[in-house]
């Protein structure tokens, strides 16, 4: 390998001095640049609150694609999409979500899986059918859930 | 009847016969059979001359040598265990760390096999999709 890379440089060096130095540095100075985007988090990049997602995300790339491997190519495709949609979120809306995400968490095992539907269904609705949708909601769901439910949806008690 | 050969306490009328501890009556009676019965005669002499048999006499020193010997063969056998124990011992161990080596040798099933690693990466996915499916929806 080093001596490919020697080879490579040799041969690059023996154009016109002055390009090939120009070249090379303007190849280092990209690279570094690549290299403290790649290494330097955000700093105003607000954690993801699944533990298991943020501990997803500090894996190497080696490592991430390893786990990756594992799923199957739509269930891969699906979950790339929806982890870069989080984290191309505005820092409000990822705060937001530090809130509800334990909230849901916290409930049984049951009622996630009552929350998540009901979720869907009222993001397929129109806004305006909505409100009511949710008023209907109070008798299936506990206040917790009712939460949650308008938090998601933005809709206050009493709409 | 007294037939020594017939009589369930043969032998201990004999023993008492010889030890002259027999009732008279009854000794005369079994005088009278052995006069009579040649089984009898005969047993009567066998014990007799057994009686007469003269033990020989301890040599000095018997029972230090027989002790000695004792225990002589009992550390014979003795060193012979300590002996298979040194010899098996090592090996036994060695055969031990062999089979260690070689569990942990044998390549592991790949990461992609263990169970734990799959549901890792299906928990991570399941809270990808619940954290998209809890983004507040737009208004």
């Amino acid at each position: 390998m080093r001596l490919l890379l020697t080879i490579v440089v040799s041969a690059a060096l023996a154009g016109p001095p002055a390009v090939a130095q120009d070249n090379i540095l303007r190849q280092k100075q990209l690279r570094q640049q690549k290299l403290g985007q790649q290494k330097q988090p955000n700093p105003k990049m607000v954690p993801l609150p699944a533990p298991a997602v943020q501990r997803f995300l500090q894996m190497s790339p080696e490592e991430q694609e390893r786990a990756l491997s594992r799923l199957s190519p739509e269930r891969r495709q699906q979950m790339e999409q929806r982890l870069n949609r989080l984290q191309q979120l505005p820092p409000e809306q990822l705060q937001r979500l530090q809130d509800l995400y334990p909230a849901f968490t916290s409930l049984r095992l049951a009622r996630r899986q009552a929350v998540r539907q009901e979720i869907q269904e009222l993001r397929g609705m129109r806004p305006a059918l909505r409100s009511d949708r949710l008023n209907s909601d109070a008798r299936d769901f506990s206040p917790e859930e009712m939460d949650i439910l308008r938090r998601v949806t933005g809709i206050p008690d009493g709409q | 009847m007294i037939c020594l050969s017939k009589n369930d306490q043969g032998a201990d009328l004999l023993a008492s016969y010889l030890a002259k501890t027999l009732d008279a009556p009854r000794r005369a009676e079994l005088d009278r059979h052995i006069q009579e019965c040649a089984d009898c005669r005969g047993l009567a002499s066998a014990w007799e001359r057994l009686d007469e048999f003269a033990v020989p006499a301890v040599s000095p020193g018997f029972d230090a040598r027989l002790y000695a010997r004792i225990a002589r063969e009992e550390a014979r056998v003795l060193g012979w265990q300590r002996w298979l124990w040194r010899s098996i011992g090592p090996l036994a161990a060695a055969g031990a760390v062999v089979a260690l080596v070689a569990f942990l040798q044998v390549p592991q099933e790949p990461d992609a096999a263990k169970p734990e690693n799959k549901i890792e990466i299906e928990q991570v996915a399941q809270a990808v999709d619940d954290l998209n499916l809890l983004i507040p929806i737009d208004r």
